[in-house]
C-alpha cells in the first residue's frame, strides 16, 4: 500500500522507497502502456521511461490526492506521446506470434488466446480491460485515469468484455 | 468463456512479463534512509473472498426481505418502496424513450398504424404514456424480486411485471453485477452494469446510487449503443417523486423530461414537462375506470412544430380482433379544434417466449470471487 511515508522517502531518492512503489505498481503501469503499443518489448522499454518521468516529477506530485492515478496518468500519456513521436508502435500480429518469447508459464495456445482478445478490442477497452482485470482498479479510478464518466467505462467494459466472448477460438 | 477465463488469461500472460526489479535509474539514491516502512497489499483469499460474497449475498437479500415486507396492498398511496422499486421504474421508463429513437436506432417500438399520418401529439406523449400507465396500473408499487442471475456473466437477477390498461402482464429481467463501493450500516452506495431483457429484446444498462450531503441520488441508463442511451435520475422531494431523463442520440441531447409522482385525494397524479429542441410540452395523466373499462385521461399544453395546441385526449386499450395486436385508440380534443380519433399498435409489450440465447450456459462457479465484488 502507497502511504505518505512512501511518498515522503520517494522525494528524497530513497532507493527503497523507489522500489517498493514501483512493486506496488508495475502491474497498473505496465497494463496501461500495453494498452497503447500492444508490444510486450515495447512497454518493458517504455516502463523504464514512465519510472524516470516519475522520478523527476514527484516534487510536483500533490501530497495527498491519489498517487497510483497521478503516476498511471503520467503512464498513459508517455506510452501515447511515444506513439504518436516515433510511430513505432510494434503491431505486433496473430501470425507473428511464433516470433515472440512467451514466458515459460504461458502455454502456447493461451499466448493464442490473450493475443486474439487484445488485438480484438480498441485501446480505450484494452485499457479498461487490463487496468481492471490486471490492476483491479476501480472503475471510478479508471474513470478519472481515462477522464471519461464511470458511466461510459462501465459500457466500455460490458462491450469489451462481449467482443472478446464473440472471439471463435477461444473455447 | 467466463468472464473468470478472461481475467486469469489476461492477468497471466501480462504478469509474466512485467519485469520484477525495479528499473536501474541513474539517481543518487538516499543510501541513508532505511526506515521506509513498506506495508504489503493484503492478498484476496478465500477467507475475504467469502466474507465478501456474504456481505454482497446479504445486502441483496436484505434489499428482498424490505422489498417484500414493505410492501401493503391494502395502502392505496402509490409510492415506491426501496430502490429496487425506483430501479425497476427506471428501467421500463427509460425503455420506453429509447423506442423514440428513430427507425435506424429503433429496438422495441410503437409501430404508428398510418406511418405517413403520425401525429405529432401521440408520437410525443407515446413513450411518457406507457411509463405512466404503468404506474397507474402496478397499485402501490412494481413487484420486484431479486434472484441469483440464470446467465453466466451475471450475479443477481432483477425480476418485475407491469401491467398494461387491459390488465395484461409484460415481464422483464434484468441481470445485473453488484458493484459495492461504499457502505455502512445505514446505507450504501454502489453501482450496477447488467442488461435489462424484455421478450427477445436486450438492452446495456449501467445504474448508480450516491449520497452526497445525506441526498440520496439514483441514476441509471439503458443503452441502444455507446452514444445512444436514455439517462434516469430520482429524486424525492415531500410527497413528490420526479424522474428527470436526458435523451441522447449520436452523442447528442436531443431531449430532457420530468415526470413528476403526485399523491392526492386518494389519487395518483402524473405530471410530465418535456423539451425536445424547439418542441415543448406539459401533460397531466389521471386514471379513471368508466364501465369497467380503465381510461388514462390527459390533459395537455405544448407547442410542436412551431404550432401551439391544448386540449385533453382520452386513452383506451384494445385488441386488434384480427391479428392480436394491442392498440392504444386515442380520442384528442384540441380546445380550438374539431376533436379527432387516432389508433397507434404497440408491439413493446408482446411477452416472448423464447428463451435469451444464454441462458443455457451454466452458472458460475460459485467457489469463485464474484467478477466486481472486490471494490468495496
Amino acid at each position: 500500500m502507497i502511504n505518505d511515508k512512501l511518498i515522503e522517502g520517494l522525494k528524497r531518492k530513497n532507493e527503497e522507497a523507489f522500489n517498493a512503489i514501483y512493486h506496488e505498481t508495475k502491474r497498473g503501469v505496465y497494463s496501461i502502456i500495453f494498452s497503447v503499443t500492444k508490444s510486450h518489448q515495447a512497454t518493458e522499454d517504455l516502463m523504464q521511461d514512465v519510472y524516470m518521468k516519475m522520478m523527476q516529477s514527484i516534487d510536483s506530485y500533490q501530497m495527498h490526492t491519489n498517487f497510483n492515478n497521478w503516476l498511471l496518468t503520467m503512464a498513459k500519456n508517455l506510452a501515447i506521446d511515444n506513439y504518436r513521436r516515433e510511430k513505432k508502435v510494434n503491431k505486433i500480429e496473430i501470425n507473428d506470434m511464433d516470433q515472440m518469447n512467451p514466458s515459460k508459464e504461458i502455454l502456447p495456445d493461451e499466448e493464442t488466446k490473450f493475443q486474439l482478445m487484445i488485438h480484438a478490442l480498441d485501446e480505450e477497452q484494452r485499457t479498461i480491460i487490463l487496468l481492471r482485470m490486471v490492476d483491479d482498479l476501480k472503475f471510478k479510478d479508471i474513470s478519472k485515469i481515462l477522464n471519461k464518466p464511470i458511466g461510459t467505462i462501465l459500457w466500455q467494459y460490458q462491450q469489451a468484455l462481449k467482443v472478446i466472448k464473440r472471439l471463435e477460438g477461444l473455447e | 468463456m467466463k468472464n473468470k477465463d478472461i481475467k486469469k488469461i489476461m492477468k497471466q500472460n501480462i504478469e509474466s512479463h512485467i519485469p520484477q526489479s525495479a528499473p536501474t535509474i541513474d539517481f543518487l539514491f538516499d543510501q541513508s534512509n532505511h526506515d521506509i516502512e513498506v506495508i504489503k497489499k493484503p492478498r484476496f483469499n478465500i477467507n475475504l473472498a467469502l466474507a465478501t460474497t456474504l456481505t454482497v449475498m446479504m445486502v441483496i437479500v436484505g434489499f428482498l426481505l424490505f422489498s417484500i415486507g414493505g410492501v401493503n396492498p391494502s395502502h392505496p398511496e402509490f409510492r415506491f418502496q426501496n430502490d429496487e422499486q425506483i430501479l425497476s421504474f427506471s428501467a421500463v421508463s427509460t425503455l420506453s424513450l429509447l423506442s423514440t429513437m428513430g427507425e435506424n436506432t429503433l429496438v422495441s417500438n410503437i409501430t404508428q398504424m398510418a406511418q405517413t399520418n403520425e401525429d405529432p401529439i401521440v408520437s410525443h406523449l407515446m413513450p411518457y404514456l406507457k411509463s405512466a400507465e404503468k404506474i397507474f396500473l402496478s397499485d402501490t408499487g412494481l413487484n420486484v424480486i431479486t434472484t441469483d442471475s440464470t446467465l453466466p456473466d451475471y450475479q443477481y437477477m432483477m425480476t418485475f411485471e407491469t401491467k398494461n390498461l387491459l390488465n395484461e402482464t409484460t415481464t422483464y429481467e434484468m441481470h445485473y453485477n453488484l458493484i459495492l463501493e461504499n457502505q455502512d450500516e445505514e446505507e450504501s452506495e454502489y453501482q450496477l452494469s447488467g442488461i435489462l431483457i424484455q421478450g427477445q429484446k436486450e438492452y446495456q444498462v449501467i445504474g448508480e446510487k450516491e449520497i452526497e450531503d445525506d441526498e440520496e441520488k439514483l441514476e441509471f441508463r439503458a443503452y441502444l449503443n455507446e452514444t445512444s442511451y436514455v439517462e434516469s435520475f430520482y429524486e424525492i422531494e415531500n410527497d413528490e417523486q420526479k424522474f428527470s431523463y436526458k435523451v441522447y442520440q449520436y452523442g447528442q441531447l436531443i431531449s430532457e423530461s420530468e415526470f413528476k409522482i403526485e399523491y392526492e385525494d386518494d389519487e395518483i397524479k402524473i405530471e410530465l414537462i418535456f423539451t425536445e429542441g424547439n418542441n415543448s410540452g406539459k401533460f397531466e395523466f389521471e386514471y379513471v375506470t368508466e364501465d369497467e373499462e380503465n381510461i388514462i385521461k390527459i390533459k395537455f399544453d405544448s407547442t410542436i412544430d412551431e404550432i401551439e395546441i391544448s386540449g385533453e385526449i382520452t386513452v383506451k386499450m384494445e385488441i386488434d380482433p384480427l391479428n392480436g395486436d394491442i392498440i392504444y385508440h386515442f380520442l384528442i380534443d384540441p380546445e380550438n379544434d374539431d376533436s379527432y380519433e387516432y389508433d397507434a399498435r404497440d408491439d413493446e409489450d408482446e411477452d416472448e417466449e423464447d428463451e435469451p440465447e444464454d441462458e443455457e450456459d451454466e452458472p458460475e462457479d460459485e467457489e469463485d470471487e464474484p467478477e466486481d465484488e472486490e471494490d468495496q
